[in-house]
């Protein structure tokens, strides 16, 4: 069942149609869209609610959030790319933004050269959570006995695509190692596999997968962040194994490319005043992830490395949409 | 005992002046959201996500949760008068609410679908409080496999549905699986069989595809006749059961509760499917199974209480495990994450308080929907004394905006409007929709699992019957089969005879 | 139109069968059917889009051969199952430039003229009523977030 949004996508027009007579004066003097590409209620979308109110606030003008899911944010993105770049249309994006056009060949854009960077949000690791039933309790455990049986082991995903999938193939193309990918259908069904032993393995979110690892029913092996997390600082980072190694899921604000680099510093700015708040850092924290605030120029750094690199991953591995 | 002062601790905690206040404010709103068409529980919940920030994470849920089941408490009721379902688990109650309706007894199947749901609300919270812990265990020991059989056994059950031919009924699974594969698979991020629409991405909406084909192409039906009937149905007689309907509805509704209980568990989905197991039960064992599907009390009573009870043990899996076992769930984890708690097994130990005041309020919320219900059955029953043409103008107008307003697209309302054209087209030549609603739900669930369970086992088909679980429900599978089968058999024989 | 009648069981194989064939056909020509190990997007659909056919060409041949059960064309509502779609979209169009009053107002004159014995004058009082109704609830009640007023119009 299609999952539906409320605060409708029908004032994208709007934005499309006042934009052109709003150059002149003081930026925003309309309402400034902020297209997310998934559906009311996950984090994602909570997030960028919050931080339309507050650029509300700064701007004393009206952030809507235009929720658009669909194919797994492409449609979002690909709206954000096609609106004209004058700041009143942006979008929120997150790592399956770099990640999508080289899995799927129909996602027709490109997220370096199609988009003004704004400003990057918050981030998060991935966790390596095994069942305690595998009989493993380091990484390099984990290494050997995956490397010494190639193939015969499952290990599960969110979904094809996702960064949980991703940092698995990374390490299994790092290690030389084989397992069959079996995704699922988002984290929540992802974690019941593995806590019901369907599948022994998978990488997921740090934060969901938190209580069940106090609760003992999963062991966390590594964390795909460069260094380890604050949040369970006696798991090691992948990378003190298998040197080089990183990936963090991220999220984001981007404009349609040609903005004005005015316009993009003011809401960089307003954004990055926003995250520095203690109000902030309260709800980021309740939410399981940390503030990552960054310059554009940095964020589309780590927009482009990520493209790269999961490009690399995809074809290596030969995942593919038709 | 532990249950009791557990028990005590949630009525607490449910009974505080400003939580039975959001209760009420989630149950009622709930109730309205339901009855217009194409509002769903989702979008509502979505919509108040946001004021909940600053409300005490055990408020806040109890709203959101009241929003939840009052829904579908509403849903109910616009199947019943106008064959309206606005979610999959009342498309089932159109079948025998609305001809229960049409003959001019909308009060009892009001009613008993209030009282059957309170019932099984009662049974369901007891059955959450007693043994949240135990069952999420069971639901754990389902694998791909036994999922797959079970739809397979409902699949083949589901030609019970069927009110004329099985052959046509058939085809209309069929053609709901089809319809349930469009968008993109999960396997691979293919986008498939949409013919190029973006639209399409996330496959055909359900409420347009249940609107349409119930609800619309009913009002093209009755504009058929040779002069608009300026009432929909006959006169309405008696708005309460009569006791002899409430003996009728025990039985229905004692199987519906432990029906629905049950699938409800499964974090595969189950919920969604327990009203059209009801039914399908009630069709073969009810002592009236041959009135159900042209207007009989069983047949309201028995899916509203298995739909109730099975989104009240949704909530096992959800609390228990932090498995989302619908949308809904989906977003009530959101919410919870947002207050700051993460939801899975630590819950019921770290928050005490919130788990049982929660599962304490199902139980005030059913009690506030019945109370709140019944008087109202009165005036939803006078609905139906409104001048057709008015109705009509109004079904249509509803239906556009809810569905718009969910889906913002040009596309939706051409998708509401083929559905209605094809609805009415299948009428005309015979074929049930609800057939084609449960293959549309299944579809999509049987073919992952089949995929999942073919990765697991590396290609090998024997998995399904060396699972117990699967060997299980596949052996039921063949039961049925020679059950539904063997009518027909022995009528062909009859007709062999008589044409001797 | 008098006498026109139809073969329901044919005509509703005939559809089945349309079906089946065109969604089998559809995943045979542009979706990977994969192995039985790694089922691809096509597999599924394939399969049961044949066996639809199938069934759709079982339920023509009984019909052809039966011939009893027959639908009358007599009574179609032609005028509503024209305009029932045509407001449909003509709302869809009408939301974006010219607001909710409007495009609810142009679905409710298409779905209002639909029903036989109904005067225009009738038609617009009623369209005016429950436009007012369907605005009030989900507008001012529910807060949906659908401009009353379209782009062209501010």
């Amino acid at each position: 069942m299609k999952v539906a949004s409320l605060v409708t996508s029908i004032c994208l027009s709007l934005a499309l149609l006042s934009s052109a007579s709003a150059q002149d004066a003081k930026y925003p003097k309309d309402i400034v869209h902020i297209v997310v590409g998934s559906s009311p209620g996950g984090t994602a979308d909570t997030v960028s609610r919050l931080i339309a109110d507050q650029l509300g606030k700064t701007f004393g003008q009206t952030f809507v959030v235009d929720n658009m899911p669909g194919a797994g944010g492409a449609l979002a993105a690909t709206t954000v790319k096609a609106a004209a770049p004058d700041g009143y249309t942006i979008g929120f994006v997150f790592s399956s933004f770099s990640i999508l056009p080289s899995l799927n060949p129909k996602v027709n854009y490109n997220p370096v050269t199609d988009f003004a960077p704004i400003a990057k949000v918050s981030s998060a690791p991935n966790v390596l959570l095994v069942n305690p039933s595998f009989g493993v309790k380091t990484l390099a455990e984990w290494i050997e006995k995956v490397k010494a049986n190639p193939g015969k082991f499952d290990y599960g995903s969110g979904g094809i695509g996702y960064s949980q999938h991703l940092s698995m193939e990374m390490l299994l193309q790092a290690i030389k190692g084989e397992s069959v990918h079996i995704p699922f259908t988002g984290s929540g069904n992802l974690l019941a596999a593995l806590i019901s032993d369907q599948v022994p393995f998978a990488f997921d979110t740090l934060t969901t997968a938190v209580p069940h690892i106090n609760a003992g029913e999963l062991i966390p092996l590594a964390v795909t962040s460069a260094q380890r997390s604050e949040v369970l600082p006696q798991v090691p980072a992948v990378a003190e194994q298998v040197p080089g190694y990183e990936l963090t899921a991220w999220n984001g604000f981007v404009a349609p490319k040609g903005t004005p680099p005015e316009i993009v510093k003011a809401l960089n700015e307003a954004i990055l005043a926003y995250l520095a708040t203690d109000k902030a850092k309260e709800f980021f924290a309740k939410v399981g992830t940390k503030i990552d605030p960054s310059t554009p120029d940095k964020f589309g750094a780590v927009i482009g490395d990520d493209y790269e690199k999961f490009g690399k991953v995809i074809s290596e591995a030969g995942i593919k949409a038709q | 005992m532990d249950f009791l002062s557990n028990l005590a601790l949630g009525f607490h905690v449910a009974l505080a002046v400003n939580n039975i206040f959001f209760c009420f404010v989630g149950v009622l709103a709930g109730t309205l959201v339901g009855v217009l068409p194409g509002v769903g529980p989702l979008a509502t919940i979505a919509i108040l996500l946001p004021v909940t920030f600053s409300m005490e994470p055990a408020s806040a849920l109890i709203m959101l949760a009241g929003i939840y089941y009052g829904a579908q408490y509403g849903g109910s009721t616009t199947a019943i008068l106008l064959n309206l379902p606005g979610e999959a688990s009342s498309a089932i109650t159109t079948l025998d609410g609305y001809q229960m309706a049409r003959n001019g007894r909308a009060g009892p199947a009001l009613a008993a679908a209030a009282l059957s749901s309170f019932f099984a609300g009662t049974i369901a919270t007891v059955i959450v409080a007693l043994f949240a812990a135990p069952l999420s265990k069971v639901a754990m020991a389902f694998r791909p496999p036994s999922y797959f059989s079970m739809m397979v056994l409902g699949l083949i059950a589901s030609v019970v549905l069927a009110r004329g031919s099985v052959l046509k009924a058939i085809a209309m699974v069929l053609l709901g699986l089809l319809m349930g594969t469009i968008g993109t698979d999960i396997y691979s991020g293919t986008a498939r069989l949409n013919m190029g629409m973006l639209e399409l991405a996330d496959g055909v909406d359900f409420v347009g595809l249940a609107i349409g084909l119930f609800g619309i192409a009913e009002i093209l039906k009755n504009l058929e006749g040779h002069q608009t009937r300026e009432v929909l149905t006959k006169k309405v007689t008696g708005l309460m059961p009569s006791l002899s309907d409430l003996k009728r509805i025990i039985a229905p509704t004692i199987r519906g509760t432990l029906i629905g209980s049950a699938l409800g568990i499964l974090p595969g989905g189950g919920a969604m499917l327990s009203s059209f197991a009801a039914y399908i039960v009630e069709k073969k064992v009810s002592k009236n199974r041959d009135e159900i599907g042209h207007g009989a009390i069983e047949g309201v009573a028995a899916p509203e209480s298995a739909n109730n009870a099975g989104s009240q043990t949704a909530f096992i899996p959800m609390l228990t495990l932090g498995l989302p076992s619908n949308a809904v769930m989906a977003l009530m984890i959101g919410a919870m994450i947002l207050q700051g708690i993460q939801p899975g097994p630590e819950i019921i130990v770290k928050q005490p308080d919130l788990f049982w005041g929660l599962i304490v309020s199902m139980w005030i919320g059913n009690l506030m929907l019945v109370l709140l219900n019944l008087p109202l059955v009165g005036l939803w029953v006078r609905f139906l004394t409104v001048p057709y043409p008015v109705l009509v103008v109004a079904v249509m107008a509803f239906s556009a905006v809810g569905i718009y307003s969910a889906s913002g697209t040009l596309f939706s309302m051409g998708e509401l409007g083929l559905f209605a054209l094809l609805g009415y087209v299948f009428m005309k030549l015979g074929c049930e929709p609800a057939p084609l609603t449960l293959g549309f739900i299944l579809g999509p669930m049987l073919e992952e699992q089949l995929r999942r369970s073919m990765l697991m086992s590396r290609g090998d088909p024997t998995v399904f019957l060396t699972e117990p679980i699967s060997l299980g429900f596949l052996v039921a599978a063949v039961l049925a089969l020679l059950i539904i089968c063997a009518p027909a058999i022995a009528r062909r024989r009859e007709e062999v005879f008589v044409e001797d | 139109m008098q006498n026109l009648k139809l073969n329901a069981d044919m005509a509703a194989g005939l559809l089945f069968a349309g079906f089946g064939a065109w969604f089998a056909a559809s995943a045979f020509s542009g979706l990977a059917l994969g192995t039985t190990f790694r089922m691809g997007p096509g597999f599924f659909p394939a399969a049961v889009g044949l066996l639809l056919l199938v069934f759709g060409v079982v339920i023509a041949i009984k019909g052809w051969r039966v011939q009893n059960e027959t639908v009358s064309l007599e009574n179609v509502p032609w005028r509503a199952l024209i305009l029932f779609p045509l407001g449909l979209l003509l709302f869809g169009l009408a939301m974006r430039p010219l607001g909710l009053v409007i495009a609810l107002l142009g679905l409710c004159l298409c779905a209002s003229m639909a029903v036989k014995g109904m005067t225009p004058i009738r038609s617009v009082a009623l369209s005016a009523a429950v436009t007012a109704v369907c605005v009030g609830i989900f507008s001012f009640g529910l807060d949906i977030g659908l401009p009353l007023l379209g782009d062209w119009l501010r």
